[in-house]
């Protein structure tokens, strides 16, 4: 199997500095230990709660976050052990797209500095027309007017920002974005057409996303293949359908028991989830998630589970999942 | 007599030919005990149609051209700054979206939720001057109860006897822990000497709904209460909404964009665009059957559990600025199902069938 882009354990770990001399004593595991693959123009959706390490794990794989450990092979390199040109070249072919359209554009660059930046610093174009042809086409792909390139962000809606940061990512034609949030600032009506655009983009250009989201409504819909983050770790990975239909781990099953359906029958039975999410200095010794976990068992107390493959591209990591 | 009753609301920001009209001829009733869900996007007055229950917003720049808020029959608009105190907090509270931001951060919330029991529970009020006179003739245990703050002479002391703060009542303390295990807060008493920086977002939102609740008002307004929170804590806060309902009474009117909290929470809703109300209906009604083409846009464009990945039906275009609404119906650039008078009239909001309202006439 050929994946565009394959991690491999990877750890991204945050000291904690305490006292005078600032002696590092703990460790933040934002990321723990996860691994999985993403083939060219999938989309692999990664949901979880704040502070379960989504937009730690979506930062280390650009490489905006420097990992702790791990490797994460983007098209066969090695991209944690890059440096310099090399480094630069391959991270042209993957872009990020940011959740706040508000505070990811420069104020002070005009639509078209935003999106020809990329364009310049990886030498896209040989000459100004051609640049600004470029420019424009991108804009028009996005569905922002092309005259609109003289335009400051402040003047665009948050929908139209957001198309902004999209065309700025497709600049240097990528081959896998990483998408954090891109929704969830928007407001209803606008989200189904960011959402519809990435669809689009995604069957034009064969570009891989890693969308990652809250949302498992919106999650569900963009993605082949879904996974579930709790405190660093990956407590389920499962084709989108299968995980919506048969989830594994009762962390799965009670977020989605928890998103609220529309529908004049929705006061139906739910699993509600005591407490919040600990602390992920402290993590709970044993499974992560016992603490809230509706049917944790002793052991679950002590003995970490590992991710295993319970049917065929169905991965939960609990001991009680069948 | 409806608990609440807008009637013809028109309010306005700035002034003279710049003035937008915010929110244009809104007329909501929520009876005692009922909940109420105002639904719709970002800038379509919902927000601001509930600032002026207690009339929060400040004037200029907002100006009413119009209408009344009763509140148990008493016009709102039209009461003065006492009795705008009493009501606000007494009859009316409200819960906002940032917890952290409605907070204060340099105060302990168990301090932050006895100000609101001072202001407004006069019986704990005598209870705990009898505990400052106590106090005064032993006061060496006062000072640190203080929060910090000395417990000064001149008039920062006088008003701060007045207020009764820095005191320690007894009964305030057992209310304040009463209050907060009422919301759901394990082992209170701990709590109460957390700033909010030591609780997470759904404590802070709980802390928020405990300082609401310190009056016992009639109605409760939630504005976008769950928006800032996770998943599993927004189901706990709607359950607790709902539970506080349920037993004490209370009416909620709530304000979300999300049409998922409605059949969850809600008995009536209504939905607002460039305000205006364009469907008022009962929320089993409206969310069964959407009449509204604004509604049915909103209803389809949200991606559903479960239902696989066809195409999203967006809503073209985005939300109109005030200042330059279309004409005749406001949604008709955007609406599926335009006709072609659409642009000419603008359209009234008619009882389509009993309780139901639509702003459409093609509401069939």
């Amino acid at each position: 199997m050929s994946a565009l882009l394959e991690v491999k354990n990877l750890k991204v770990h945050f000291p904690v500095r305490h006292g005078l001399v600032s002696r590092v004593k703990q460790f933040v595991k934002a990321v723990d230990d996860v691994s999985f693959h993403i083939a060219p123009g999938e989309t692999l959706g990664l949901v979880g709660e704040s502070g379960c390490g989504k937009t730690t794990l979506g930062g280390a794989i650009v490489r905006l976050i420097e990992p702790t450990a791990g490797s994460v092979l983007f098209e066969g390199a090695d991209i944690t052990r890059l440096k310099g040109a090399e480094l630069r070249a391959r991270r042209r072919r993957m872009q990020m797209i940011f959740q706040d359209p508000y505070g990811s554009l420069n104020p002070r660059m005009t639509v078209g500095e935003v999106v020809g930046e990329a364009i310049d610093i990886h030498r896209l174009a040989d000459s100004p027309a051609a640049r600004k042809q470029r420019i424009a086409g991108l804009l028009k792909s996005v569905g922002v007017d092309p005259p609109h390139e003289q335009r400051y962000p402040h003047e665009f809606s948050g929908g139209q920002r957001q198309r902004i940061g999209i065309a700025r990512a497709l600049a240097v034609e990528p081959k896998l974005i990483v998408c954090d949030e891109p929704v969830s600032a928007l407001d209803v009506s606008v989200q189904a057409q960011i959402i519809n655009l990435l669809q689009d983009l995604q069957a034009e250009r064969r570009i891989a996303y890693l969308f990652i989201a809250h949302d498992l409504a919106v999650v569900e819909h963009i993605s082949r293949r879904v996974m579930v983050m709790y405190l660093g770790k990956v407590v389920e990975m499962a084709d989108a359908r299968s995980l919506m239909e048969s989830p594994k781990h009762p962390y799965t099953q009670a977020l989605l028991s928890a998103v609220p359906v529309i529908g004049p029958d929705s006061r139906r039975q739910r699993i509600i989830l005591p407490g919040d999410v600990p602390s992920p200095i402290h993590p709970p010794g044993g499974c992560p998630f016992h603490p809230r976990c509706p049917v944790a068992e002793p052991r679950c107390r002590t003995e970490v589970p590992i991710l295993r493959e319970l049917k065929a591209g169905h991965w939960a990591a609990c001991h009680l999942a069948k | 007599m409806p608990l609440l009753e807008i009637k013809n609301l028109k309010l306005e920001f700035g002034s003279g030919g710049a003035a937008v009209r915010a929110v244009d001829d809104v007329s909501l009733r929520v009876d005692a005990g009922e909940t109420v869900c105002l639904v719709g996007e970002s800038g379509c007055g919902k927000s601001v149609t509930a600032l002026s229950i207690a009339r929060l917003l400040p004037s200029p720049p907002a100006r009413y051209a119009g209408g009344e808020v009763l509140l148990n029959g008493r016009d709102v608009l039209k009461m003065s700054r006492a009795e705008l105190r009493e009501i606000r907090g007494g009859v009316v509270s409200y819960v906002f979206q940032e917890p952290a931001s409605s907070l204060n951060p340099v105060v302990c919330v168990g301090n932050q939720i006895k100000e609101a029991l001072r202001l407004h529970k006069p019986a704990i009020r005598r209870e705990t001057n009898r505990a400052q006179e106590a106090r005064e003739l032993a006061p060496s245990s006062f000072q640190e109860e203080n929060g910090g703050r000395p417990a000064g002479s001149g008039m920062a002391g006088l008003k701060d006897r007045l207020m009764g703060r820095g005191l320690v009542g007894g009964a305030l303390d057992s209310e304040v822990v009463r209050l907060l295990e009422r919301v759901g807060i394990p082992a209170p008493e701990s709590r109460i000497k957390n700033y909010p920086y030591q609780l997470s977002g759904g404590m802070q939102q709980r802390v928020m709904i405990a300082m609401a609740l310190a009056s016992r008002p009639q109605l409760l307004i939630a504005d976008e209460p769950t928006t800032a929170l996770d998943v599993s804590i927004q189901a706990q806060i709607i359950e607790l909404l709902r539970e506080l309902n349920q037993q004490l009474g209370m009416a909620i009117l709530l304000i979300t964009h999300n049409l998922g909290i409605v059949g969850e929470i809600a008995d009536r809703v209504a939905v607002m665009y460039a305000g205006q109300i364009v469907e008022l209906a009962s929320a089993t009604a409206l969310l069964r059957r959407p009449r509204h083409p604004y509604t049915q846009a909103l209803m389809d464009s949200v991606p559903k559990l479960g239902v696989g990945t066809r195409r999203l039906r967006a809503i073209p275009g985005t939300v109109p600025q005030l200042n330059a609404l279309p004409s005749g119906c406001r949604f008709h650039p955007r609406c599926p199902k335009v006709q072609f008078d659409c642009s000419q009239h603008a359209p009234a909001l008619v009882e389509a069938e009993s309780k139901r309202w639509v702003r459409c006439p093609f509401w069939k």
